[in-house]
């Protein structure tokens, strides 16, 4: 049919094609009606013109192409596929049970994210481990007062994952107390990408780092860091796009049954302040919620696009307004709750269940590859046209 | 015929269309329609647009819709359109729905270089919802080029400032300047050439 031709393209990895059609949009054209109904809204030429007198977009657009004229892309955009389902390590296999890192440190408590830049000289053996103890100790014993002024006791750790990544983790305990209060612990780690690209020449890519702990703690440790490894620590705040793909997650994954409320929570934040009204919240069975993604999206098991999880979005904002008149799409997502994760816009997490903790944590990854400032600077050259 | 084929693929009847050539233009005059969803500040920039042009000696109207097509009531009273504006909030996922299926009912004679759209709320990512990437995309289907200004947030120098670069493209395509909106389009634009990608084409 000619408007194939004309939907954009589904796949970045193809640069180019924006008006053209690929083999992916093709299978999707003979997908439900309902979805195609659904899509026309991004990707439809214009009607043609009765009677043939004025050209019709489509043919426009196509002899544009044959006349060469068309922006390219280059591979730095939003991804529009991301998988929902982690690696083959993952998968709870008894033999490899005992193999898995101990993550249950990061579960049921709020952690703050940061993305990372590349970390300089970062030696990762025993000896390397006992100097960055040894660096963090006299650092915190130098920002604290004079009263208190052994108070911490530091262990810095590498936890090693089943394919060979390695995590840094680091712990800050108060010497009087016992138990997690007012103490701090963090994690720099590097789930996402290969295993070759952990070391490149003297830096070691360990991109996301998240922290629970006292304020001035997190403080500290972020400053010792920047010093001590000259990196940039900056913390990282979720787009609602990105509110959206942990939301996903969090269905896709999730029967965490020792939650009590079973609902996925969505918070809206209204822009009209002096109204009186705040934000918006919206709570949905889990039940309905995964039904309702599964029936939107082709294949929950591996890759989900980014347009099903558009239409998900679509579909509860359109039932919100049948319902209620209420236009969730003037206003901007800032909080998503499922059972097994809670994510903020300002970049507060909460994992509620250990197992979900490695597809969680592969997907903050990528986030936080996207913000690092050179997929960031190609972004932007992307964009600027004139 | 070209008429049965359209009625089965849109939804749009024919007759709601807009198109540029179907009344005669007037003499030093010109209208330009905003298209643009509640909360993006049509009205202020109609106001903007009639201030700065009261002194020009060219009798501008400014009508405003909040989608389009456009009512029936009015067709055979409406003047011709001569440059069509659409208008995007970043913050405001609706704006660019409706700017989405508005650009459905406009004729493609006003994409070449009689329409342009004009992105708001474009500095300060914290509070967009909608990615700039999706409207760089929109404007490269339609061949169309885009503006970054800012209607309600800034000072009143920018919005003036806005109205003043609509308001030249309104000029050329009113036919007040001796060149056609085709060419001024095509100036306006990088052209990027590229080889031919034969195996993405389906006949």
């Amino acid at each position: 049919m000619p408007e194939d031709i004309d939907t954009p393209d589904h796949d970045v990895s193809t640069p180019g094609t924006a008006v053209t059609s690929s083999p992916g949009s093709d299978m999707n054209a003979t997908a439900d009606s309902y979805r195609n109904t659904q899509r026309r809204t991004g990707a439809r030429d214009t009607p043609r013109g009765e009677g043939g007198a004025s050209l019709s977009a489509s043919r426009l657009n196509r002899t544009l192409q044959m006349g060469y004229l068309q922006r390219k892309y280059t591979p730095y955009r939003t991804p529009r596929t991301r998988s929902m389902v982690s690696p083959a390590a993952d998968r709870t296999n008894t033999q490899e049970v005992a193999a898995q890192p101990d993550w249950s440190g990061l579960v049921r408590c709020s952690l703050n994210v940061h993305h990372v830049t590349p970390l300089y000289r970062c030696r990762l053996d025993r000896a390397g481990l006992k100097q960055l103890s040894g660096g963090l100790s006299l650092h915190l014993a130098q920002l604290a007062t004079a009263a208190d002024g052994n108070l911490y006791r530091v262990a810095v750790t590498a936890k090693e994952n089943t394919d060979d990544r390695i995590a840094l983790e680091i712990t800050v305990k108060r010497k009087d107390t016992t138990g997690r209060a007012g103490s701090l612990y963090a994690v720099l780690c590097n789930m996402e990408g290969e295993v070759s690209q952990l070391e490149q020449g003297a830096f070691t890519v360990l991109p996301l780092l998240l922290m629970t702990g006292p304020g001035t703690l997190q403080n500290a440790v972020v400053s010792w860091l920047e010093q001590r490894f000259d990196c940039r620590v900056c913390p990282m705040s979720f787009q609602p796009s990105d509110l959206l793909w942990a939301m996903a997650l969090g269905l896709i994954r999730g029967n965490n049954e020792k939650v009590k409320k079973q609902t996925l929570d969505l918070n809206y934040d209204v822009p009209l302040k002096e109204a009186g009204l705040d934000k918006i919240s919206l709570q949905i069975p889990i039940k309905h919620a995964q039904a309702l993604l599964s029936s939107v999206a082709q294949d929950t098991e591996n890759d989900l696009q980014l347009d099903e999880l558009y239409l998900f979005r679509q579909a509860l904002e359109n039932h919100m307004f049948d319902y209620f008149r209420i236009h969730l799409d003037t206003m901007k997502l800032s909080l998503v709750a499922t059972p097994v994760l809670f994510v903020d816009k300002t970049g507060r997490l909460k994992i509620l269940s250990v197992d979900h903790v490695p597809a969680v944590l592969r997907m903050m990854t990528s986030f936080a590859f996207e913000r690092s400032p050179l997929t960031v600077s190609l972004k932007a050259a992307n964009e600027s046209r004139w | 015929m070209a008429a049965e084929e359209e009625r089965e693929m849109s939804e749009v009847l024919p007759e709601e269309i807009l198109k540029p050539f179907h009344k005669m233009p007037v003499r030093n005059a010109a209208t330009v329609l905003l298209v643009g969803s509640y909360g993006t500040g049509t009205q202020q920039l109609a106001k903007a647009m009639v201030d700065v042009c009261t002194d020009t000696g060219l009798k501008l109207q400014v009508r405003t819709t909040t989608s389009l097509p456009l009512p029936e009531e009015n067709a055979d009273t409406r003047p011709r359109i001569d440059y069509i504006v659409f208008i995007i909030d970043l913050t405001n996922r609706l704006s660019f729905s409706t700017v989405q299926s508005a650009v459905q009912c406009v004729d493609v004679e006003y994409f070449l270089g009689r329409a342009c759209f004009v992105v708001t709320n474009a500095k300060g990512t914290s509070d967009q919802c909608v990615e700039m990437e999706e409207v760089s995309r929109l404007a490269d289907m339609y061949n169309t080029m885009y503006i970054c200004g800012a209607i309600k947030e800034g000072d009143q120098d920018e919005r003036t400032t806005l109205a003043n670069r609509l308001l030249r493209l309104v000029e050329v395509s009113a036919g007040r300047k001796n060149v056609s909106p085709l060419l001024v389009d095509l100036t306006c634009r990088q052209l990027c050439f590229q080889e031919e990608q034969t195996e993405f084409y389906t006949v």
